[in-house]
């Protein structure tokens, strides 16, 4: 299984897990790791082991992150370069979805391109797009 | 100049970025100069901004070959007070320092809100108050300038360590 960890500020990370179970039910190998004012580095980095530990034994796991340049990115970071991991920021619940929807179908290779344009795709403006039709 | 375990943040690189307007920013960590993947992503975390990381040493030595006009758009940002006072000792000039993130451990105690302080780390930033510098304790611009005297506080335990 493709183990999934939503990592950011505040009570983001929980929020998103609860919107996506609001839509999809409770799932499996989906951890949260929420970061606050008053943690270093090395605290968030440890919190993200965690998180990976609770999920286990996992094919791969994905971080959906908030925020390219925050704390939890440079933690995903501090990771290196590896082949079984995935990070994604500016993370919305639509790669959340499609990430959970298929994460067990797909070659651990196509998932990267996959979730990068479903997160590119729904970010949109829908005003704009409504005059423009009309 | 601000300290700011973290570096270059969310509320680093959404605020104070923009809010100090600096043309570079210089961050003087002896490790995380030596960490080549984090020092990449501290830079693509900062697009707008020149970002040069160095060590507490060279940064001294990149900071001095400055001058004064370079010197108004570098923002330097260290993780503790003990290097901000490596940096004076080394011959930087500083007038004030921006407070930010300061971790919670469990060697530390919150003498203000959201200011986490063991004993190394109180005993330099009240060496940097004697030396007359403003020090301004705000994790982001909004937020009001308290009124803290690093000489009166007292902890009851701990040592901080960089």
């Amino acid at each position: 299984m493709i183990g999934v960890i939503l990592a950011g500020h505040g009570i983001w990370p929980d929020a998103m897990k609860k919107s996506l179970e609001m839509i999809m039910g409770e799932q499996r190998g989906l951890e949260t790791c929420q970061i606050t004012d008053v943690e270093s580095a090395e605290q968030i980095r440890k919190k993200m082991d965690q998180a990976m530990e609770r999920l286990g034994e996992c094919d791969g796991r994905v971080i959906l992150l908030d925020l390219f340049g925050g704390s939890p990115s440079h933690a995903a970071v501090s990771y290196g370069l590896r082949d079984d991991l995935l990070a994604f920021t500016g993370a919305n619940l639509s790669m959340l979805i499609q990430l959970i929807s298929v994460r067990d179908e797909r070659k651990w290779e196509d998932l990267r391109e996959e979730i990068l344009q479903t997160g590119k795709d729904a970010v949109r403006e829908i005003y704009g797009e409504l005059r423009r039709t009309m | 100049m601000r300290i700011d375990d973290r570096f270059i943040h969310g509320q680093v690189g959404v605020t104070w970025i923009s809010y100090v307007g600096a043309r570079e920013i210089v961050l003087a960590n002896d490790r995380l100069a030596a960490d080549e993947l984090g020092s990449m992503m501290q830079k693509m975390s900062a697009p707008t901004s020149k970002v040069t990381i160095k060590t507490v040493d060279d940064g001294i030595s990149y900071l001095k070959k400055k001058n004064e006009k370079q010197l108004e758009s570098i923002f330097v940002i260290v993780s503790c007070p003990q290097d901000a006072l490596r940096l004076l000792d080394g011959g930087i000039q500083v007038n004030h320092i921006n407070i930010g993130h300061t971790a919670h451990r469990d060697d530390t105690e919150e003498v203000h809100p959201y200011l986490f302080l063991g004993r190394e780390e109180l005993a330099a930033f009240q060496e940097l108050e004697r030396r007359g510098i403003d020090l301004d304790f705000r994790l982001i611009p909004s937020h009001k300038k308290p009124d803290l005297k690093f000489s009166n506080i007292k902890l009851k335990g701990g040592e901080g360590v960089c």
